[in-house]
């Protein structure tokens, strides 16, 4: 199989420019900065990083359900043509739960204890498109079917509690695709739950995007599910987006010095016992970003005069893009993993 | 009273390793650094100063009568007037201040000597031991206070002291309480297990790991008690079973100025003005302390 | 070091029959009324110089078997070995001892380290516990033990909270080291640790086994982790272990229905590795811990169970000198030839 080829036409959800503000340091080193990348019909984009680099930020800013006082400075995220962060709050409602589904990290706390799981799902239709109770609750049980929870119309009467990890987290795909919706914005999904399980939930997940020509966010710090499941990559580190590419693009040919150096740092089957690649310190706590590029002070590949001035988010070929001068100025070539 | 019971005795070892006493200075700084709590640190302080050197600044004997002069309004001579035995009503608070700190610290005193061992031992051994402790605590929590303390009073006899043994028994359930629920928090936490790992006796885990641990919940509930006990002994003065005349404390004052209210209705303020300044700022350093442990926890 | 991966290096840790369950609910006087297997039958030996990986899920009873073996808890029946003497039961003195010689990691790092004592308190308790230095003498002693694990001596005087969770976990490895043990019972060391600080741990936990030559126990639900660390890797499932061997034999070949579903389960980070792989995605949960499905516990979500698998148990079995499976399918009496490539004869390891 070859490379995706990129997609043309317009994308499903565009995110432009997003500047997240930290409380009480307004206009000074945003906590999410000029933010900007695409998610097309139909594909999956991966948005990765380490935990304090901005990515769940992102993916809920899109939707507006930041806690209040964190402030969305300026950007805008499109989608299909509305623009969450201005459109009036009817609007955004509609297209919560709608046309863009959710699915967090911990469906036991994102499922509301006291509602049986098909009350929760039939919730949506009936909210969202006006469907009769008995209709919705009908609609409920293929949807459990649909995310191949066994018994549906039983389980359909079940509390969250009554189910395991991972049936938990089908009910929570059954309720974000309940509305059929063109886009699903899910952080982190899988990160709970056991490998076997995550497997499940990645092909149930697969299935549905086929079936339903969904596009997916999906929010990982896990090199391997990126590898598994998406298309295309967005590379954040300390609030900024560092690199876009395709899956392939990043593993194979990154180019950025921190994509570079998580690949290295991630165990590869055919090397056990090795050295691995140590990234030295940590990503800097909010309002202590460095200025220019944030990432400098633990990179190897430094330069001050160049890296202490800020850097622009450049085009390479094949739509490839990077936030470092060093790579898109030609004199800096990155390692990514070996093709096999 | 040493409330430091057997099973908390510090290994010769355990108390010298490298310690930093941050947390000790965490916790004060946050008492300190509030204006409400940085007061009523300074209330109790002057309480306590007032307890020792009393008698040096009364302005009057105490016990000194001046029949002729009862009832006095305040004046310079006499700043929070007379009461009906024409005694300087300063003096008296002042002099009484001994007996509001020390008879609360006996009650406390005896809920932490109480307390703290049954508590640490009931989380530590679980099982029968559990389950024994707890429902004595239980049966003596489910006595209204007031009501148990009488009772024990009348078994132990009036006075002071045998009041406040009895307010301490009363309130060490809530301190075994107290104490059982941060101890078994505390020794679920991985760092117990680590310390279990690495071959320390219980003794030391108990001394060096869980006492540090749970210090600063038992310390708000020292506090709280501390007030509550200052009021059950002013209630009970009140009452005629806790100070005997001629005698003061604030609940006894407090009890001899609402009886002659007609007489002098203001003499009611002096004490009861110094009664509640004294348990708010308890309780104000109790709630200043458990705001930093919540700091520390959330770490 | 001769070849740390033959057989005939001194065996350090050996258990043997290790079984133990917790109780579900109780009786109002904590009788146990139903309770759970969840370790039911593990033998398991580890050599000098060299890592045993047990891997697993949740369930699978893999940390309860670290522990077990740490002596942190105590199995009901079975028997522990370190060293060749029996520490199953021991108490006191003797237990002590045992200490010095076996050293827990444990996954939290935030949680292992008590909030209210220095760093330097933390790596040199277990020196003065064991008498081996006076209270005194600590912070001096605390420097090269902080050297060991690459942090500044000047980290003495710091409080775990003002440190990392790779800098924490380096602080619990390096009170782990302070007693110089044989055997190091890592449960899940890297797993709470960000991407990039995990390396960092994986990377000081081979440079100490290269540079001590302890055996090693890690416990861990990331098998690209115990395949990275380890020289055998046992894979358990439900308090039994299904297969054990060298890491590189259950890598590249695994045998039983479980491992393969695992392994093709662990996503690769390699795009094209990844489309070329073969998905075997099981079906269903997990079975209730509380009642296990008869026979082999794995067949309500094995892909190849056939009815025997309703009625036999099947015991680990030894394939070669290397591998043991516990399969029906890898059974003498149903072998089949693609299945199973026999060296010698087949001999029962439990």
């Amino acid at each position: 199989m070859t490379a995706p080829s990129r997609p043309a036409g317009e994308p499903l959800l565009s995110v432009r420019g997003l500047t997240i503000d930290l409380p009480g340091d307004p206009g000074q080193r945003g906590l999410v900065e000029d933010v900007t990348f695409d998610v097309h019909r139909g594909r999956s984009l991966a948005l990765i990083g380490e935990s304090g680099c901005g990515k769940s930020l992102t993916s809920m800013a899109a939707l507006r359900l930041l806690p209040p006082g964190l402030p969305v400075r300026s950007g805008s995220v499109l989608f299909d043509g509305v623009d969450l962060l201005r459109c009036r709050p009817r609007e955004l409602r509609a297209v919560r739960g709608g046309p863009v589904g959710i699915v967090f990290q911990e469906p036991m706390s994102s499922l509301n204890p006291t509602m049986t799981v098909g009350d929760q799902i039939a919730e949506a239709r009936r909210l969202h498109l006006g469907e009769s109770r008995r209709a919705a609750h009908r609609r409920a049980i293929e949807l459990l079917e649909r995310v191949g929870i066994p018994n549906a119309g039983q389980r359909v009467r079940s509390y969250p509690h009554e189910l395991s990890g991972g049936m938990q987290q089908r009910v929570m795909i059954a309720g974000a695709i309940a509305c059929d919706p063109k886009l699903v914005i899910a952080d982190e999904p899988t990160t709970a739950l056991d490998v076997t399980i995550q497997a499940e939930i990645l092909q149930l997940l697969r299935d549905l995007q086929r079936d339903m020509d969904l596009a997916v966010l999906l929010v990982t710090h896990d090199l391997g599910v990126v590898a598994d499941f998406c298309d295309d990559v967005v590379v954040m580190y300390a609030g900024h987006v560092v690199e876009r590419t395709s899956i392939d693009g990043l593993f194979y040919d990154p180019q950025h010095p921190y994509s570079s150096a998580l690949l290295a740092a991630v165990p590869q089957s055919g090397s056990p016992r090795t050295r691995l690649n140590v990234i030295p310190g940590r990503v800097p706590p909010a309002g202590r970003f460095p200025d220019g590029c944030r990432f400098r002070p633990r990179c190897g590949h430094d330069l001050p005069e160049l890296c202490a001035r800020p850097q622009v988010d450049a085009e390479l070929e094949h739509g490839h893009r990077t936030r470092c001068g060093r790579v898109s100025g030609g004199e800096l070539t990155l390692e990514g993993v070996a093709r096999v | 009273m040493d409330p430091a019971p057997p099973a908390t005795r510090v290994d010769p070892a355990a108390g010298a390793a490298p310690r930093s006493p941050k947390q000790r200075n965490r916790v004060l700084r946050a008492v300190v650094g509030r204006p409400a709590s940085a007061a009523s640190l300074g209330v109790v302080t002057v309480l306590v100063v007032l307890a020792i050197i009393g008698p040096l600044v009364a302005p009057y004997d105490p016990d000194a009568q001046d029949l002729s002069n009862r009832f006095a309004d305040p004046s310079w001579a006499h700043l929070f007037g007379t009461d009906d035995f024409g005694r300087d009503v300063l003096s008296r608070i002042i002099t009484a201040s001994r007996i509001t700190i020390v008879a609360p610290l006996i009650s406390v005193g005896i809920a932490v000597a109480i307390g703290l061992p049954l508590g640490l031992l009931a989380a530590i051994r679980g099982g029968w031991v559990d389950a024994v402790a707890g429902r004595l605590a239980d049966t003596v929590l489910a006595l209204p206070a007031l009501v148990g303390a009488l009772a024990i009073v009348a078994v132990l006899g009036p006075g002071l002291v045998n009041t406040m043994i009895a307010v301490g028994i009363i309130f060490a359930p809530t301190m075994f309480r107290i104490v059982r629920g941060a101890a078994l928090a505390v020794t679920e936490e991985t760092f117990v297990q680590s310390a279990t790992a690495i071959g320390s006796s219980q003794r030391r885990i108990l001394a060096v790991h869980v006492l540090p641990n749970i210090a600063a919940p038992v310390l708000v509930q020292v506090t709280i008690l501390m007030g509550v006990a200052l009021l059950v002994e002013a209630s009970l003065s009140f009452l005629g079973l806790g100070v005997q005349p001629p005698d003061a404390s604030w609940g006894s004052m407090l009890k001899a100025a609402y009886a002659s209210q007609f007489d002098a209705p203001y003499a009611v303020i002096p004490p009861g003005v110094a009664m509640v300044l004294t348990v708010l700022s308890f309780n104000t350093i109790g709630d200043a302390i458990r705001d930093a442990v919540g700091i520390r926890r959330r770490m | 070091m001769s070849d740390p991966t033959s057989p005939d290096a001194a065996t350090v840790v050996r258990a043997t029959g290790l079984v133990k369950s917790f109780p579900l609910t109780r009786t109002l006087l904590g009788r146990p009324l139903r309770s759970l297997r969840a370790v039911d039958g593990v033998d398991l030996t580890v050599q000098a110089g060299t890592t045993l990986g047990l891997v697993g899920e949740s369930g699978s009873g893999k940390t309860t078997v670290g522990r077990l073996i740490a002596r942190l808890a105590e199995p009901d029946t079975g028997a522990v070995e370190v060293c060749g003497q029996d520490v199953t039961r021991v108490r006191g003195a003797e237990l002590k001892a045992l200490r010095a010689r076996l050293q827990f990691i444990f996954q939290d790092p935030y949680g292992a380290l008590d909030p209210t004592k220095s760093v330097g308190h933390a790596v040199t308790e277990p020196l003065v516990v064991h008498g081996r230095i006076s209270a005194a003498e600590a912070l001096d002693a605390a420097g090269p033990l902080l050297e060991r694990v690459t942090l500044d001596p000047e980290f003495a005087h710091r409080r775990p909270d003002e440190l990392s969770g790779g800098q924490r976990q380096r602080v619990c490895i390096a009170r782990a080291l302070a007693l110089e043990p044989e055997v190091l019972v890592a449960d899940e060391p890297t797993s709470a640790l960000d991407l990039s600080t995990r390396s960092e741990i994986l990377n000081l936990l081979l440079d100490i086994q290269q540079r001590s030559g302890q055996a090693v126990l890690l416990v861990s639900h990331d098998f690209a982790t115990v395949r990275h660390l380890a020289h055998r890797i046992a894979v358990m499932y439900f308090g039994r272990i299904v297969e054990e061997g060298t890491a590189q034999e259950i890598a590249e070949d695994p045998r039983h229905p479980y491992t393969r579903a695992l392994l093709s389960a662990v996503p690769v980070p390699n795009p094209d590795l990844q489309r070329s792989r073969q998905r075997t995605v099981l079906q269903g949960d997990l079975p209730d811990p509380a009642a296990p499905p008869s026979g082999c516990r794995f067949r309500s979500r094995c892909p190849v169970a056939m009815d025997a698998c309703a009625n036999d148990d099947p015991p680990l079995l030894a394939l070669s000198a290397t591998r043991s499976v516990a399969c029906l399918r890898h059974q003498p009496s149903s072998r089949t030839p693609a299945g199973v490539d026999v060296a010698g004869p087949v001999e029962t390891v439990r």
